[in-house]
């Protein structure tokens, strides 16, 4: 299990990340408007946290990939797609938190 | 390289092996892994070569079937105020033709292609639930027959493939006709489910050993994605027609806002299932397409790692996507934003895989056989739908083509591009892999040719159309607004498709030959397992892999599998088996013992059709009736599980020995068990954001829960009943007759207990006057009542059926995987009910 976890990290964090924004964008609308301010903001801050937890993830992909260590092909393996995953998943953030500045 | 699961891997260094097989070892498997002979035998056979072949072959019947409506419907379209269909009837049809197409043929289809292929492409022998694949398989086929002759007494559904509220509800569709939307399309969804838990155990627990993560062909890993996604995005779509059909049945307000119901609510829950109903669709179909073109190009995938991401970034980008239909209903615009910007996202694994497609295709010699040329196609049909779809992807050009024809050319260019030429591709691709003969490539080009020029036709134009302002779902439109022309070269196209299909049945008659001794072996020359020289059994011998295109890269390999130089070159018990395997490194870990062929999956999936067949035609008893006859079926058909052999351990080749029985997170029923649980567990989410989403439209008019006090007592009793069933597993385990008495007895008492505690939270609820059909709060409450009450009564009913065992002497130290299964069910039980408890009594509070 903690295997999966570490090779879906990135792309699990996306997932936390977009479910939390519409989460947050929600609430907000029963609370007050979607678009609120303080309610923006705190979107953003939520956004940064997982822009920050993906990079971290990344790094430590990228560390275990480049580490000699690594035992054998299939770790070898799921340490590349870890990476990769959170490559892309650190990408995808940033777009998806576009809307919380400039798509209200 | 370190080992998973402690086995050591220079043992592979044995095989091949070299010294001679016994004659008669070859004989024995045929005799075991025989082929039918009456009748009957045909019908309860179970093994994949055979049950793979009859899932493919009804799902290609519904796809013809729901092709010919579409013909139907083309025709009403020619020309216009045409009288060819009545209203009512091109209404019905549409619904029928798009519920078919998306849950009679797309996704069985790509399922049925699994099964089919999974066990030979990771050298296994069958997948782990034969039984559960034949029960898939007869439920979807019963099942879905009973759904399309609705269309014949004109009983069909006619709300759009979607059944959006008020349209579905009693008031708009008084007939039985939506019931047989909600009771047929939730049943093929529990066939659907029981699909995917046997390919995610089979792709991780039976692949060849060797066959490391890295080395899992690139199909096996969508049809992993596929089943995990299957997992989680069916149980929406069974809640949601669950709930209509309580709303129906019993008028529960779930969505009716006079009441204090959303029809959002359908809308979230549909399409929570719907957007990644399309990448199921699409994700197998991808797999297949990474498949045949290294073949085709005779060089290795292009970035194999990179689409291995790309399928997986697309399982997890199609759950966060599902408001993108509902662009139009006035959500705020920062979530609209949030959803257009997901959407766009989308195009990137799915560009990924493209590109390397065409990077494979660019780097080899493509080869332009049939399979070639509809990979081709796929290609260019599929991105221009991608495109399409990043258009609508933009929320204020989906305001202007929303519900009209430009999306009906959208949805068709991504479906056909995505899954009909790719599952095409596959079937002339794996054709001499199934059948005695290949299928002939100059009809299939004609084929071919046909349902490219066909598909353009129809819908290219209906972008046109679209942009035009014709609106979908309308049986007929106005002369003289520009409309006439494309409409008739929409229905011309559709019948030049459809003339595509027809080569193609054709070419079936003449040339397809399954189930027989030989099959017409790697004509294109291909790298994976499944192109070994196989039979009824499967492989000879189960090979040590070690390499992703394996018969490209292990000389000789073909030779020494079909000589038995490999695992398992015998039936090391006398049974049907196939080796377990670690999930990572694919390490063996112990035989895996397979059941005989019988008759009782199709008994059971008979009766468990006939429960809701007869529920959707309200003949009450009867239906009782069936349902309890099916659960008759099952409970036989789960008595013969979790027998040991008498032989502890059993050489699987080379003198490598292996046990024949293990229980716990090694087992597959166990993994299987998990599985089930899962959805469950997300039926339970879904429900509870149903219950906080529909709080959010009228807090003001929840009633307070009751007193505290009867949550402390409901979560004492469930926590003791999680005690009492782990217990009952520790002390099984530790053997003799009175303990395994014991073990019974505590499980017992746990279901009782799990069983109380629902009981004590439904008279709590019952005490405050809460009315299920007066408001919302009311039908989610009880929602979440009836929801317990049923795994209430399942755990009562395992209950009994582990008294039996007890009874007939089967609950012992040496097969504890029941008691464990139980246990985990019941567990589960519990946990799911305390959740409930805490969720109605604390939020909102009083
Ligand atoms: C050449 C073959 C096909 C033709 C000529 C065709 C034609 C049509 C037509 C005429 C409609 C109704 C449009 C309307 O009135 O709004 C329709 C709807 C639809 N089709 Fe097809 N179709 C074909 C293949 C497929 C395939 C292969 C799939 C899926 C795998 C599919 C899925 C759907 C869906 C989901 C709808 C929407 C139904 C609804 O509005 O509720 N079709 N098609
Ligand atoms: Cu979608």
């Amino acid at each position: 299990m903690r295997r999966w976890i570490f090779t879906l990290g990135g792309l699990l964090l996306w997932a936390v990340h977009f479910v939390g924004v519409y989460a947050i964008a929600s609430l907000a609308d029963t609370v007050s408007t979607a678009d609120a301010v303080g309610w923006r903001m705190a979107a953003l801050a939520f956004s940064g946290l997982c822009l920050l937890a993906v990079l971290l993830h990344l790094l430590l992909a990228v560390r275990r990939l480049a580490s000699p260590s690594a035992s054998g092909a299939a770790d070898h393996f799921m340490s590349q797609v870890a990476a990769m995953g959170s490559a892309l998943a650190l990408l995808a953030i940033l777009w998806q938190t576009l809307p919380t500045l400039i798509g209200y | 390289m370190t080992s998973e699961t402690g086995f050591d891997r220079t043992l592979y260094e044995r095989f091949p092996t070299t010294e001679p097989r016994p004659r008669d070892e070859l004989d024995e498997l045929e005799a075991v892994w025989c082929r039918p002979r009456s009748t009957w035998q045909w019908m309860t056979a179970i093994n994949n070569n055979f049950v793979g072949v009859y899932y493919v072959g009804a799902a290609m019947l519904f796809f013809v079937l729901a092709g010919l409506l579409a013909l139907l419907m083309r025709t009403q379209l020619a020309l216009p105020l045409n009288g060819f269909l009545p209203q009512e009837t091109y209404n019905q049809m549409f619904t029928v033709h798009g519920t078919a197409m998306m849950f009679l043929f797309a996704v069985p289809a790509v399922e049925a292609l699994g099964v089919l292929l999974l066990p030979q492409m990771l050298g296994a022998r069958d997948l782990p639930f034969p039984r559960l694949s034949a029960y898939a398989f007869w439920a979807y086929l019963i099942g879905g027959l009973a759904f399309f002759c609705s269309l014949l007494f004109g009983l069909a559904p006619s709300g759009g493939w979607f059944m959006y509220p008020p349209l579905s509800n009693i008031t708009y569709s008084p007939g039985i006709n939506a019931d047989f939307w909600l009771l047929g399309i939730g049943f093929i969804e529990i066939s659907a489910i029981a699909g995917a838990i046997e390919i995610i155990v089979g792709v991780l627990r039976t692949r060849a050993p060797g066959m490391t993560l890295d080395k899992l062909p690139v199909f096996a890993w969508a049809m992993l994605i596929f089943a995990c996604m299957i997992i989680i995005a069916f149980p929406s779509i069974i809640l949601a027609t669950t709930l209509m059909e309580l709303e129906r049945a019993l008028g529960w307000p779930f969505f009716d806002p006079a009441r204090g119901g959303d029809p959002m609510l359908w809308q979230h829950l549909f399409w929570f299932f719907g957007h990644p109903e399309v990448y199921i669709i699409f994700l197998p179909a991808a797999g297949a397409m990474s498949t045949i073109v290294p073949v085709v190009a005779q060089t290795p995938l292009v970035g194999h790692r990179l689409v291995v991401l790309a399928m997986l970034a697309t399982g997890f980008i199609s759950f966060g996507v599902w408001a993108h239909h509902m662009f139009t209903t006035g959500m705020p615009t920062i979530s609209t934003s949030f959803f257009s910007a997901a959407s766009a996202a989308v195009s990137i694994p799915a560009g990924i895989q493209v590109f390397s497609w065409i990077a494979t295709v660019g780097s080899g010699r493509m080869r332009f056989n049939t399979p070639g040329l509809f990979v081709l196609g796929s290609l260019v049909i599929f991105t221009m739908g991608g495109l399409t779809g990043v258009m609508a992807a933009m929320v204020p050009f989906d305001w202007q083509v929303h519900d009209t024809y430009f999306i009906v050319a959208h949805l068709h260019y991504v479906l056909i591009g995505g899954m009909v030429f790719p599952l095409f591709a596959a079937i002339y691709h794996w054709m001499p892999m199934v059948s005695s003969r290949p299928l002939s490539d100059r009809l299939g080009k004609w084929a071919f040719w046909l349902m490219f020029t066909g598909m353009h036709a129809t819908f290219f134009t209906m972008h046109l159309t679209g942009l035009m302002g014709m609106p979908r779902r309308v049986y007929t439109y106005l002369p003289g607004r520009g409309l006439d022309l494309p409409n008739l070269i929409s229905t011309i196209g559709a019948f030049l498709f459809a003339a595509g299909v027809l080569i193609w049945v054709i070419d079936m008659i003449r040339n397809f030959r399954p189930f027989g001794a030989r099959n017409a072996g790697n004509i294109h020359d291909a790298p994976g397992l499944e192109w070994l020289p196989n039979g009824l059994y499967s492989v000879r011998s189960i090979p040590v892999v070690s390499s992703l295109y394996p018969l490209w890269d292990q000389k000789g390999l073909a030779g020494d599998v079909e000589a038995g130089r490999y695992f398992l070159p015998r039936t090391a018990t006398g049974h049907r088996e196939t080796i377990l395997t670690s999930t990572l490194n694919a390490e063996p870990i112990a035989l895996m013992r397979l059941p005989q062929p019988s008759g009782w999956p199709l008994w059971a999936a008979l009766f468990t059709a006939g429960f809701f067949l007869l529920l959707t035609v309200q003949a009450y008893w009867p239906s009782v009736v069936s349902g309890v006859l099916a659960i008759y079926c099952i409970m036989t058909w789960a008595w013969s599980l979790d027998r040991p052999l008498p032989q502890k351990t059993v050489d699987i080749g080379a003198g490598i020995r292996a046990p024949t029985y293990v229980s716990g997170p090694a087992s597959h029923g166990w993994w299987a068990m998990v599985i089930t649980l899962v959805v469950g567990g997300m039926v339970l989410a879904m429900s509870a954001f149903s219950y906080v989403f529909l709080w959010s439209r009228n807090p003001q008019s929840w009633a307070p829960p009751p007193e505290v006090a009867s949550l402390a007592m409901l979560l004492a009793m469930n926590a003791a009943g999680v005690l009492l069933a782990w217990g009952a597993c520790r002390i099984l385990r530790r053997g003799g007759r009175v303990r395994a008495a014991l073990a019974t007895l505590l499980m017992l008492l746990a279901v009782g207990l799990v069983g109380g505690a629902w009981g004590l939270d439904l008279s709590a609820w019952l005490a405050t006057g809460l009315d299920p059909t007066v408001n919302a709060q009311g039908a989610t409450v009880y929602a979440f009542m009836a929801w317990q009450g049923f795994f209430v009564s399942v755990a009562g009913l395992m209950g009994l059926f582990l008294l039996l065992r007890w009874m007939a002497g089967l609950v012992r130290a040496d097969c504890p995987s029941t008691v464990d299964l139980i246990a985990l069910f019941v567990a589960y039980t519990a946990g799911q009910g305390a959740f409930a408890g805490l969720l109605l009594r604390l939020f909102p509070g009083s």
